[in-house]
């Protein structure tokens, strides 16, 4: 993908133009269809997986999967990435390698912050008093009290 | 979006900063791809909140989901999904230089576009019939089924998010508008079709939030 | 000296192009209020953007003086919130709106917006930016975002701190949705600028000029846009929720409401960060450019400071949560944050190292921009060294919310970014006004600037290691010493910026035209194939690019541009 960037590395001259010059022909009509009938099928699959009687973990994970596919197959034919310049494809898979690395820091954040309590047998009570209950303002929940220490 | 009556020298849709066509819709294109990088990054903030609450509170959130209804929600994924595919034949249809398909195509997915807003108004309206509004003004009424007291946060998201999503789905609509008008004065050929191009990109966008927010909200249980 | 007849209105255009001009240019091609604020011309929006950005400066300079002013007061025991000469809650305003007036509409846009805009398609040798129309929709936003955090001073004020930390953002009286919908308007705008250059760089680069021909400005601007098209919608996102969580109590942030105070840091400095680097990079770039320049001397290692533009913007993107190591977050984020950190801190040494080798046996010249660069040099190393102190986590426990922050990020943002971009305003001078500006003063401004900087900001470090903490209208007698010397530092700097100010208006009103198109013997298009103050659309034909851009075929001092 990286073939125009490093050809214009090089001390060519003429680089500004050349590989806009070739227009890419259309994609047949029967392809677009064909498709759009794989993501309708796969839109049925994603409502089947909901319906199966799946641990919840398992059910997203099978969830995203199917949607990760339906999204590539949109960007690949429907948005064309298939025969556009490599590099538009770059910068959307840049952008969404971000997004994921933006998540998973994220979240692993958010999971760990006992990570090294958890081991010493401390546990610390976020957003609530000794009494289990929310801060004044907040929603009232009795049932959640336990015996725990603030540290 | 760059295009102006150009100079007796240029062909006619070419702006004067612009050396040839090739390089104005090389440029538009690029222009598109990077906005659309951000676009993505715009609406993970939204998906990472949603992952954070889940995170937090998975019964609270599980329950609130009953109350979504999965049926409208597919049937508005199967709407968007014939949207996506009506744009982008009208794309081909404009690179074929056949204005009465693009004109059609572009209405279709219109049409689609509204269709969505009116399923996702009603699924609103009967959420806020239940008395599941938004943050602090969430109050549940007797009969309803979800009553538990941080519900409010799950809904709060729903309502931000497919708002958010809603919000998206209008500026498409009226870019499509747009090019409707300038369709329809013969604007679009084999050679000046970006703009249009463009529009699809961005209406596949919509959709692929959709394709996310659909199994997030409404299937994973 | 000339006089001038006040009394009839002349247009600021006029006066720049004046009876001894060399034909039409940019500033008079098209005359009158509307030919500007209507322009498509990026070096007429790049003259708007450092207009309105001097202005800002200025009215978030003033605050910076009051607070300085409040602080440099007696202390009294038993003091109130109304014992000083501002209360406890207008200092909160206070300080709140220097810091984000000053970051939002000042040095995020600096350079990019003004220098960028007016250089990127001149040095490229292009006629213009790839979207010229949203290029002026950027400038417009700008003004509307801007306007936004005007109405808050005016009504309702803001005392969250830039920062916007919630639970107070959520919870507090003041202003907050006005302030943050104009930041999301700001941020709007930036990220349309940043989709704009990077489609100029890609695709309306002269013929000729490789990736490798590029001077290292662009590639710093280059980066800078990456980091503005994909850290900006994520803050853009953030704001919108405390908007809404203000509004409708969603409970995302809010703890009282079953929110998360962390998360909600989490996505602002996952902006911020990197937004830091938007601020230093392209003030990089002009070290480059005005090092290499005014010692005659090829950059040292252009493909390592180049490649190290990327890598910032990259790794940058990482270590965030070094801004939150005491908020409660994960210990283990906090060593893989801080470890990170230390990454990041490789390429801009790697800088560093490029810009001194680069002087070694050069043919320095002490021009004012070049003095400007030496102040960046000694200013910014401080700066960043003082960072490693807070990037290891045993040290920031200590360190964190003191004046030793305060200090550090006042050394990279001001004594860098601030700096650099004024030495660049004294450098491409020539090319924006086609006049000549007083060496002597400008020389002198860069002296009095690092005097009162260091007088301002070193007090800083040392009460901030003593436990001061930072936006505190009160504090213990003991640092009184401290603040007193940092206030009277900040008149110094105050003296020396307006020096600066004044001697523009001074070469405005009444320079001396520049009748040179290359005062300083520059090598790259913006210097070589433009006519004084370059015509509206940059070059009579398409220059081709046969040489990079420090290619300096003969090691003499240029002519001494500047002079009365």
């Amino acid at each position: 993908m990286f073939k125009n960037f490093k050809k214009s590395l090089s001390n060519n001259p003429d680089n500004s133009t050349d590989h806009d010059k070739k227009n890419h022909g259309l994609l047949p009509v029967k392809l677009y269809l064909a498709i759009f009938t794989l993501l309708l099928l796969m839109i049925f699959v994603n409502i089947g997986i909901a319906h199966l009687p799946l641990p919840s973990l398992w059910k997203t994970i099978f969830l995203l999967s199917i949607a990760l596919i339906q999204t590539i197959l949109v960007a690949v034919f429907f948005m064309e990435l298939i025969h556009e310049d490599k590099f538009y494809s770059f910068v959307f898979g840049s952008a969404v390698l971000f997004m994921l690395l933006f998540f998973t820091i994220t979240l692993a954040e958010l999971s760990g912050r006992d990570f090294f309590h958890k081991n010493e047998g401390i546990k610390i009570l976020r957003g609530v008093d000794q009494k289990g209950n929310f801060a004044p303002g907040g929603p009232k929940l009795e049932h959640k009290a336990e015996e725990n220490k603030e540290h | 979006m760059t295009d102006h009556d150009g100079h007796s020298a240029h062909p006619k849709y070419q702006a004067h900063h612009f050396k040839s066509m090739e390089q104005q819709t090389a440029a538009g294109k690029l222009g598109m791809w990077v906005f659309m990088a951000q676009e993505l990054l715009f609406f993970s903030g939204l998906f990472c909140a949603f992952g954070f609450v889940r995170y937090m509170y998975p019964d609270m959130v599980s329950q609130a989901q009953s109350s979504m209804d999965w049926r409208l929600g597919g049937i508005n994924s199967i709407i968007l999904l014939v949207s996506s595919l009506t744009i982008s034949l009208s794309v081909r249809s404009a690179r074929s230089n056949n204005r009465s398909g693009t004109i059609k195509f572009l209405i279709a997915t219109m049409i689609c576009g509204f269709a969505f807003l009116a399923i996702k108004g009603a699924e609103w309206g009967m959420h806020m019939h239940e008395g599941y509004f938004p943050g602090k003004y969430f109050n549940p009424v007797h009969h309803a089924e979800i009553q538990d007291p941080l519900a409010h946060i799950f809904f709060g998201l729903y309502y931000v998010m497919t708002g958010m999503h809603g919000l998206h789905i209008v500026v498409g609509l009226g870019l499509m508008t747009w090019m409707l008008i300038r369709a329809s004065k013969g604007e679009f050929n084999s050679e000046n079709y970006v703009s249009l191009e463009n529009t699809s990109l961005f209406w596949h966008l919509v959709d692929i939030v959709w394709i996310f927010l659909y199994p997030l909200l409404y299937l994973a249980k | 000296m000339e006089k001038r007849d006040f009394v009839k209105p002349v247009l600021f255009s006029d006066m720049l192009s004046s009876h001894h001009d060399t034909g039409t240019n940019y500033l008079n091609a098209k005359k009158g209020f509307l030919s500007w604020l209507f322009t498509v011309d990026h070096k007429r929006i790049g003259v708007m953007y450092f207009i309105s950005i001097s202005i800002f400066f200025l009215v978030a300079g003033l605050f910076a003086l009051l607070l300085r002013t409040e602080l440099m007061q007696i202390r009294i025991p038993n003091a109130t919130a109304n014992s000083y000469m501002i209360s406890a809650d207008h200092y909160n305003e206070s300080f709140t709106f220097h810091g984000a007036i000053m970051v939002f509409l000042v040095i995020i846009p600096s350079v990019p917006a003004t220098l960028g805009n007016f250089l990127l398609p001149l040095m490229l040798g292009a006629k213009d930016v790839a979207f010229p129309k949203l290029n002026l929709i950027s400038f417009h936003l700008y003004i509307v975002g801007a306007l936004f955090l005007v109405y808050t001073i005016a009504f309702g004020g803001l005392d969250t701190g830039w920062t916007f930390y919630t639970p107070y953002s959520t919870q507090t009286s003041t202003s907050v949705i006005a302030a943050v919908f104009g930041a999301f308007i700001l941020g709007f705008a930036t990220i349309l600028t940043g989709v704009n250059f990077i489609v100029t760089v890609h695709k309306m680069r002269a013929p000729g000029m490789t990736w490798v021909r590029m001077p290292l400005f662009v590639w710093a601007i280059y980066a800078t846009s990456v980091i503005q098209v994909l850290a900006t919608p994520v803050v853009g996102v953030t704001l919108i929720l405390v908007a809404i969580e203000r509004l409708l109590g969603i409970g995302i942030f809010d703890s009282n409401l079953g929110g998360d105070p962390i998360l909600f840091q989490n996505f602002f400095w996952f902006y911020s960060h990197p937004a830091v680097y938007i601020m230093i990079l392209p003030a990089f770039g002009i070290m480059s450019e005005l090092i290499t320049i005014h010692s005659r001397k090829s950059i040292f290692g252009y493909k390592a400071v180049a490649i190290s533009s990327i890598g910032i913007a990259v790794i940058g993107f990482f270590v965030w949560g070094h801004h939150m190591f005491t908020s409660g977050q994960s210990p283990l984020a906090s060593v893989f944050f801080s470890l990170l950190t230390y990454a990041v801190a490789v390429p801009t040494a790697i800088k560093v190292f490029s810009w001194v080798a680069t002087l070694y046996k050069g043919s320095i010249s002490f021009t004012a921009p070049m003095c400007y660069a030496f102040v960046f040099l000694f200013l910014f190393l401080i700066g960043g060294l003082t960072g490693i102190f807070l990037g290891a986590l045993s040290t920031d426990v200590h360190l964190h919310n003191t004046y030793f922050v305060v200090a550090h990020f006042q050394y990279v943002m001001m004594g860098g970014t601030i700096i650099a971009w004024i030495g660049a305003i004294y450098h491409w001078w020539p090319k924006i006004t086609g006049k000549k500006f007083n060496q002597t003063w400008a020389i002198i401004s860069s002296i009095v600037v690092f005097i009162g900087f260091n007088l301002t900001f070193f007090p800083q470090f040392v009460m901030g290691t003593r436990g001061m903490p930072r936006r505190y209208y009160d504090y213990l007698p003991e640092y009184y010493t401290f603040h007193l010397l940092s206030t009277i530092g900040s008149y110094v700097l105050a003296i020396g910026l307006f020096i600066v100010l004044f001697n523009w208006l001074h070469s405005i009103f009444y320079g001396k035209n520049e009748t040179n198109p290359n005062p300083w013997k520059g090598k790259s298009m913006e210097w070589t194939e433009t006519a004084v103050v370059p015509i509206e659309h940059n070059f009579e034909k398409q220059p081709i690019s046969t040489h990079g851009p420090y290619e300096f075929d003969e090691l003499v001092k240029p002519v001494k541009a500047g002079g009365h």
